[in-house]
């Protein structure tokens, strides 16, 4: 709908608002004043004011304190695990998940220590047990939890993008990363993203297909023996995971493990 | 002692939750998406907290984190995937639930509020909800300073129609005078 009124109602709101230059303000007034019309919009869009702050403080009354400090203490978990690399500087990387704990648990201190706090700290013995160098792929699996299709769908493609990112990656990696070489039938490369894990390089390529979500391809240096590929289900998810010239790999996604298989048939061929 | 971006980030993040989510339920109209966007918007600031300005506005770097990725990742992709928007007007309200006597004419508001488009919505949150300047919306909505007013504008606008049927008692004046 184009209406002329719209440029003089701006004006007008924001002489309402108190939100116009006093020149500008004066200029106005002097024109409100010869011209009732003016005047008597001037009067409507004051009659759409409300008193909006306590309105909206009623939400902020609602809001789930207790479940968002849950999805905070989450989000601080995982990024405290896979620190992205990029654009970091070394040093502040290796303080950065302690930072982000020391903080939070400042923050609780003042509000529900107990709660959350072995959230952020402990973990349960089990899952502790198992988080040594060769279980990146438990901390992978747990990161791409969070993944849905909506996390890659609104990723421009960009193939200089990708080959920049690719390229990043593989100079960490030591290997030669290239679209051509990662690339997967029916699924689109939407992102390539270093981490670390346990001080190792880390890189995560994600893709995106027409069908069962998110997949995703990760390398990390952990001087690992070579070792055949292998089936295993973590988190809700398939993995095949195998090592060689001391990297570790691994494919993960919920597609079908017939189609994770053959998807890391191909990897395997062409990158080694 | 030096302050960067990842210790205000860290130092920071916690206590601005509900306020993210506010904005977020007041983009959606759903509580459920309201929390996905505090989660995706705190894993966004804690993997790149090196990107905030020491010294700027924690709060407003956020809110246009969540704002984009509303507009880039959630919304978008409802559009693509044919949903549609969200019902904006199921849950702004929340049911009454919230409307104990005292909140009445609150909940009105509320109510009115939900009845606006997206965009007006929004700038009327960001403006008189939060209290920031036309040139602070402007920022994290990146876009024209204008705009901002056009869309407030019309809100008012609006809002103004709705009210012609009411008791004027039931309305307040002006309600935001800033500088």
């Amino acid at each position: 709908m184009s209406d002329p009124e719209i440029p003089r109602d701006a004006e007008l709101t924001a002489l309402i608002d108190g939100a116009l230059p006093e020149a500008e303000r004066a200029a106005l007034e002097r024109r409100l004043a010869a011209d009732p019309e003016l005047a008597g919009r001037l009067s409507v869009l004051r009659q759409g004011g409300r008193d909006f702050a306590p309105a909206f403080d009623l939400l902020l009354a609602a809001a789930p304190g207790d479940r968002l400090e849950t999805i905070l203490a989450g989000a601080i978990e995982r990024v405290s695990r896979m620190a992205p690399v990029t654009g970091t500087p070394p040093r502040d990387r290796q303080r950065l998940a302690f930072r982000i704990a020391a903080g939070f648990i400042l923050f609780l201190a003042g509000t529900s220590l107990g709660v959350l706090l072995p959230r952020v700290l402990g973990t349960a013995p089990s899952e502790q047990a198992e988080r040594g160098p060769s279980n990146w792929r438990s901390a992978v699996a747990d990161y791409l939890t969070l993944y849905t299709r909506d996390t890659l769908a609104g990723i421009p493609d960009d193939a200089a993008t990708r080959t920049a990112e690719l390229a990043q990656a593989g100079t960490r990696l030591a290997l030669d990363l290239t679209p051509e070489k990662v690339a997967l039938p029916d699924l689109q490369l939407k992102r390539a993203q270093l981490f670390e894990f346990n001080g190792k390089p880390l890189a995560q390529l994600a893709y995106l297909g027409p069908g069962d979500g998110p997949v995703a391809f990760c390398i990390i240096v952990n001087g690992a023996a070579d070792a055949p590929a292998k089936f295993e289900e973590r988190e809700g998810q398939n993995i095949v995971f195998w090592s060689k010239g001391g990297r570790g790999y691994l494919i993960i996604g919920r597609t079908g493990r017939q189609n994770l298989e053959a998807l890391a048939a191909q990897l395997q061929e062409k990158i080694s | 002692m030096t302050t960067n971006g990842h210790d205000a980030v860290m130092a920071g993040l916690a206590a601005e939750l509900k306020r993210l989510w506010r904005y977020g339920l007041v983009l959606s109209g759903k509580r459920d998406v309201a929390e996905d966007l505090v989660q995706a918007t705190c894993l966004r600031a804690l993997e790149r907290p090196h990107q905030f300005t020491p010294g700027t506005r924690l709060d407003r770097w956020l809110f246009s984190i969540l704002h984009s990725i509303w507009l880039n990742e959630i919304r978008a992709v409802r559009y693509r995937t044919g949903q549609g928007l969200v019902d904006a007007e199921t849950e702004l309200t929340f049911d009454g639930a919230y409307e104990v006597e005292t909140n009445i004419l609150a909940g009105q508001v509320l109510r009115e509020v939900n009845s606006l488009p997206e965009v007006q919505r929004e700038a009327v949150f960001l403006v008189y909800g939060e209290g920031l300047t036309y040139r602070e919306a402007a920022e994290i909505l990146a876009v024209p300073i204008g705009t901002i007013m056009s869309r407030l504008a019309g809100a008012r606008a609006k809002l103004a129609g709705l009210g012609q049927d009411e008791p004027a008692a039931t309305r307040s004046k002006d309600e935001n005078e800033r500088s």
